[in-house]
């Protein structure tokens, strides 16, 4: 603590007036260091270091042998994940949804209407009334057995 | 490559011991000795904690009043130097501004933490040494200052005590506190007001034999 003294001599040493007079009574207050207290105070401090737990830098070494002769595992096929199975869900569901979407669409327009009916004066066959007819010819044939 | 492993400091197998310090350590030493317990070596940290003890003691005992709290406050900071051994990079004034830091910011812990405490019991006063008393007129005179002292806000408080009794340089004592240079000036000068209003009854009469220079 001598050095510490000198150097609170120095440190203080342009201080003057009521300056100079605080730092001179200061130095008066000042605690004393009691050597039997600290020494007393070390041993604690070392006796809670040693059970303390405490990071410890160490050098890397290489993986033990052990660890490197582990067998391995057998693979295994990976687990499909729930975000994919969601997924999939969703891609059929949006598959259906179009396709009636599409079908009432085309239900409701002319447009089916006019290509059966350009299909049916290209070929001469009558499309919209082959099943009329031939449920006709049954029912008339069944007539005639009568 | 280099890991952090959590280990148990006992359990660690004995290692040589760094170069035997001497009683005043200078700073150049610390990094030697910070890295031989770093390594686990409990007698070199010894030998560290030994060389700056009373320095985090004695700013311990001038920010807290009980002796025996700033006891506890100097040993929990030496156990974050044992902790953390490995980690702390120490710069050209070795351990201690390190050590300042620590000290000061578990003393103001305490006294933050003891506003919001009831009192229910009064503390006993410390013995105080005999060799304290030499320069002041009585023991009521050194209570009164010591209650002048407590009774500043923590910073101001803390520089006054790195200042005047551990004779730190101003920029030391920014360094510790994490201010500037000119901002300890200004907490100086607070606390030393602050201080001389306090003691207003007894400054005329404080010790008129024993100063040097008029008091203005």
């Amino acid at each position: 603590m001598t050095d510490m003294t000198k150097t609170t001599k120095e440190t203080t040493s342009g201080l003057t007036g009521d300056d100079a007079k605080l730092a001179t009574l200061l130095q008066q207050v000042r605690p004393v260091p009691d050597a039997a207290r600290e020494a007393a105070l070390l041993d604690r401090i070392m006796a809670a270091a040693d059970k303390s737990p405490r990071l410890v830098v160490v050098a890397s070494t290489p993986a033990p042998a052990a660890v490197a002769t582990l067998p391995a595992r057998p693979a295994v096929a990976p687990a499909v994940s729930r975000t994919r199975v969601r997924s999939d869900i969703w891609a059929a569901g949006g598959l259906l949804a179009a396709s009636l979407v599409i079908g009432v669409f085309l239900g409701q327009s002319t447009y089916t209407e006019t290509t059966v009916r350009r299909i049916e004066q290209a070929t001469g066959v009558m499309l919209a009334s082959v099943s009329q007819d031939f449920a006709q010819s049954i029912s008339a044939a069944e007539d005639e057995d009568e | 490559m280099r890991v952090a492993r959590q280990e148990f400091a006992h359990q660690m197998p004995t290692r040589p011991t760094a170069p035997a310090p001497t009683a005043n350590a200078p700073s150049s030493d610390d990094a030697v000795w910070l890295a031989a317990a770093a390594r686990g070596d409990q007698a070199t940290f010894r030998r560290l904690v030994s060389a700056h003890l009373s320095h985090a003691v004695a700013i311990a005992r001038g920010m807290l009043r009980d002796a025996s709290e700033a006891e506890d406050v100097a040993q929990e900071a030496f156990l974050r130097l044992w902790r953390n051994a490995g980690q702390l990079e120490l710069g050209p004034g070795g351990i201690r501004p390190w050590l300042r830091r620590v000290v000061s910011n578990l003393c103001i812990d305490r006294i933050r933490a003891s506003r919001n405490t009831t009192v229910t019991d009064e503390v006993p006063e410390q013995p105080v040494r005999a060799s304290q008393l030499d320069g002041l007129e009585d023991l009521d005179l050194q209570a009164r200052v010591r209650t002048a002292l407590d009774a500043l806000p923590e910073r101001q408080r803390l520089a006054l005590v790195l200042f005047h009794f551990e004779g730190l340089s101003q920029i030391e004592v920014g360094e510790t506190i994490g201010v500037s240079d000119e901002a300890v000036e200004s907490l100086l000068g607070r606390a030393r007001r602050s201080l001389r209003a306090a003691l207003k009854d007894d400054w005329q009469t404080l010790l008129p034999d024993r100063l040097d220079g008029p008091s203005s």
